[in-house]
């Protein structure tokens, strides 16, 4: 019984930082309508920007985080203006491929400029956690938690109380009208594209006090990402954080019953199953 | 004489909107039914559903007794209910004729849907232009093209979704006559879908009329014509008058 | 139809040509192989792709249960490839089988997210069960000279009629199916599915075979390869952008939805990746899938009607003669 506690718990706890890592992939899709293939590879990009802000300024990763949304931001704004807006209208097949090719320039971008190896960073309160009779709450999981769902409402407040959020949200509604009352359309694409790569850059900061960083680790997150969001449905805030929690739940649990590398694949048939019989997630469809 | 169609208590709701409200009807073979009502009314909602594009949340609906909703949409389809779509909807990127050729490979040879896409084609009066790909087509073609792919199949029920929307008057006759002479040949039962008050009223046996979803009337043109509730659906309740 | 099989044929005996002239231990030869074995990679990407417009990121799936299944009845009973190949076959028609039926209806880039999961899926089993597969570690067919009962030669050249062989069926069935009665059928799916439900099609049914036929075609491409290089580990059959992703370029570059096309993409591909290998040597790994996703890049912006004709294909060599 209390396995399963400390299962819930830690799975809780990891699901905060799983919904705001998603919650950027729910907000370009949402706003701009496109399925964006290489969003985990922002995270990756999140997390050597911590690192590197933890190597050279000596910053924590809490702190590390916000660089990480910074640089995640300006280079999802750049992508944008490259390339997504020219295909925010463009087949659907146009768009996998296209973002799929952003995907192995990313990814190998990476893999060529720091190299395979895999880096971490030493905090002071990593193996550290609070207790409560048996149960553990460990504290870079705990401050993890937090720190995503603070954002997760910084987010919503944003998008429901500024002028940007709500300009945001009418062009995403409808960007003809949106146009005519004077918004200029475009810039809203380029920040909300930026601020998604950006919160998932965030996320990855944020993982980065108790994960390791490499080319290649936005692989693993791919999948889940994209589970969190179709769960908690494609545009809600609220629906990446609980979906966030779900999954975090989900392979918390079925790490109880099987080996470490088989919990993924529950996360996957998961997946494959709520894509088949519930595609507009279990919050609904926002649209 | 049978029902051949036979719809009872047909609803279809989409979250808190019901397009579709307890619709029940019947068709005797080679009847033409008018189908009317305001825009919005639920008309195309009503076709996708009679032909199982649109799941029905309500109602049956049996085709010469078989139950037929719930089914795939191609399995209506083989059964011999198939409809046109309301902005035209030919493969494009294909010839005229290798989009009724598709149809018509439902237990044929190629060779045989071949022969029988240009019968179609000419029945229509398109068939001079089936070598012309579909996207060279004027909006006028393009839907007789689509009734001749949807003869192609060789239905027994033709739902027809605003077939003569870009149509001039002489135009107009002329499918009118094309019908016509469908229904005398090969004793084809069809509902149509027209806004064009005049040409449906010529054309069809009977009329039923829809209006938010719910079916406000039922019968030969000229009574339907002139029931208050029709014409309030249409023109407001100032015109009504009592029958 | 009759001017591609002519074609094909062609092109197969230029290549047995230039196989029996060049070394058959000689770097040109393996080139050979590797693009022959590139361009049948693409065509059958190019079936569910190209003809069904179904985009799959997930065919590593059925490459990789391919080459395991074949190697681990060669290491375990000792069969012969040429048995363990249709094995592989018929478990990635079930692999197929299980992943298309809930995945049938979705649009875009839901399906191509489920293939994508589906293949990771596959990975991880791969992974996870190491009596059976080796694990993470991978496996090595061991070397026993030439044998054409246990599908193994001594140098390249000895694959090249095999892996011929192997290109001009997976070419005839594209052929077949963009064709005939199911050619139709697939071109209506593409181009509109409701329509063709509504000429009687069974929409289900014909996406179903083309997912099947491309999925057992791709795990022969992956039997084939293990007996190739007799080393093969999960992270390289079951890669998304080492198989998968480049199945899908290949196609793609060389135009998507033709017959050629997979074959243009293979040699472009493969010599692009010789000559980074050549001369990066092993340092940057990244190099070559870098470059490819420029490539992809480049395609969708500069020729979109290189991807859009994915989605209105003109037929050649198809129907309409």
């Amino acid at each position: 019984m209390n396995g399963l506690i400390q299962s819930l718990i830690d799975g809780v706890l990891i699901g905060g930082v799983y919904g705001v890592i998603s919650v950027g992939l729910s907000l370009v899709f949402g706003v701009l309508r496109i399925v964006n293939f290489a969003q985990a590879e922002f995270l990756m990009i999140g997390m050597y920007s911590a690192w590197f802000a933890s190597r050279y300024l000596g910053l924590d990763p809490v702190f590390g985080a916000f660089i990480a949304l910074a640089v995640g931001f300006v280079l999802g704004f750049v992508c944008h203006w490259l390339f997504i807006r020219r295909i925010i209208n463009a087949s659907p097949v146009a768009q996998i491929f296209l973002t799929v090719g952003l995907l192995a320039v990313l990814e190998n971008g990476a893999l060529m400029i720091f190299g395979s190896d895999f880096r971490t960073v030493t905090t002071p309160y990593q193996t550290s956690s609070f207790e409560f009779g048996d149960l553990f709450v460990s504290v870079p999981y705990l401050i993890a938690f937090c720190m995503g769902t603070v954002v997760c409402v910084l987010l919503w407040l944003f998008l429901t109380r500024t002028w940007i959020g709500k300009a945001i949200r009418a062009t995403a509604q409808n960007a003809t009208a949106a146009r005519l009352f004077g918004i200029d359309t475009q810039v809203m694409y380029g920040i909300a594209f930026g601020l998604g790569t950006g919160l998932t850059a965030f996320g990855g900061g944020v993982i980065l006090s108790y994960s390791s960083v490499s080319p290649t680790v936005g692989q693993q997150f791919v999948t889940l990402m994209f589970t969190v969001v179709v769960l908690g449905g494609l545009g809600s805030v609220m629906g990446a954080l609980l979906g966030g929690v779900v999954v975090g739940v989900v392979q918390a649990l079925s790490a109880l019953v099987m080996p470490i590398q088989m919990q993924n694949l529950t996360l996957f048939v998961f997946f494959i199953a709520l894509l088949a019989f519930k595609p507009q997630g279990l919050l609904g469809a926002r649209r | 004489m049978s029902e051949q169609l036979k719809a009872s208590g047909l609803t279809v709701r989409f979250g808190g909107l019901t397009a579709v409200s307890e619709v029940s009807f019947s068709l005797r073979q080679g009847e033409i039914i008018g189908l009317i009502g305001p825009n919005g009314a639920g008309k195309t909602t009503l076709f996708s559903s009679l032909v199982g594009l649109q799941k029905l949340s309500a109602g049956q609906i049996y085709l010469e007794g078989k139950r037929i909703d719930g089914r795939r949409p191609h399995v209506v389809a083989q059964a011999g209910m198939t409809k046109t779509f309301q902005n035209t909807a030919l493969f494009p990127g294909m010839s005229l004729l290798d989009n009724v050729m598709t149809a018509g490979l439902l237990n044929n040879t190629i060779a045989g849907a071949r022969t029988l896409a240009l019968e179609c084609l000419e029945r229509v009066g398109l068939g001079s232009a089936a070598e012309l790909m579909v996207d060279d087509l004027t909006f006028p073609q393009k839907a007789l093209g689509e009734v001749a792919r949807a003869l192609a199949i060789r239905p027994k029920i033709l739902l027809l979704d605003e077939v003569m929307a870009a149509l001039t008057p002489l135009e107009m006759d002329n499918v009118m006559a094309t019908l016509r002479d469908l229904r005398e040949r090969t004793g084809l039962t069809m509902i149509v879908v027209e806004h064009h008050m005049r040409a449906i009223m010529n054309l069809s046996d009977r009329l039923l009329v829809l209006n938010f979803g719910k079916l406000i009337a039922d019968g030969l043109p000229q009574e339907v014509s002139r029931n208050p509730r029709v014409i309030e659906a249409y023109l407001g309740s100032e015109h009504a008058q009592p029958a | 139809m009759k001017k591609s099989l002519l074609a094909i044929g062609i092109v197969a005996i230029l290549c047995l040509a230039l196989n029996t002239y060049l070394n058959p231990a000689g770097y040109a030869v393996r080139i050979l192989c590797l693009i022959l074995l590139a361009a049948s990679l693409g065509q059958c990407w190019n079936i569910v792709g190209g003809l069904a417009n179904q985009i799959s990121l997930g065919h590593a799936a059925f490459f990789g249960i391919g080459a395991y299944a074949s190697t681990i009845l060669q290491l375990r009973w000792g069969i012969s490839p040429w048995f363990g190949i249709p094995f592989g076959m018929l478990l990635a028609t079930l692999a197929a089988l299980l992943i298309s039926l809930p995945t049938m209806r979705l649009k875009g880039p839901y399906f191509a997210l489920a293939t994508l999961a589906f293949g990771e899926a596959c990975h991880i089993i791969a992974v996870s069960f190491p009596k059976l597969t080796g694990g993470p570690q991978g496996v090595s067919i061991p070397f026993i000279g030439d044998s054409w009962k246990m599908l193994q030669f001594r140098s390249a050249g000895g694959y090249v009629p095999v892996f011929v062989g192997f290109l001009v069926v997976v070419c005839v069935v594209y052929l077949l199916m963009s064709s005939g009665r199911i050619g139709f059928y697939l071109r209506a799916i593409r181009e509109n599915e409701e329509a063709a439900e509504m000429s009687g099609v069974n929409t289900l049914k014909v996406k179903l075979i083309g997912s099947v036929v491309s999925a057992s075609l791709m795990a022969v491409a992956g039997s084939l390869f293990a007996q190739f290089t007799s080393f093969f580990d999960p992270d390289g059959v079951f890669s998304v952008t080492g198989i998968s992703i480049r199945a899908a370029l290949i196609a793609i570059v060389g135009g998507v939805g033709s017959l050629s096309g997979p074959l243009l993409g293979a040699i472009f591909v493969v010599l692009i990746e010789e000559l980074l290998n050549s001369y990066f040597s092993n340092q940057a790994a990244g190099v070559a899938p870098f470059i490819f996703g420029v490539v992809l890049i480049l395609v969708v912006l500069i020729r979109p009607q290189g991807l859009s004709s994915l989605t209105t294909l003109s037929f050649r060599g198809g129907v309409q003669k």
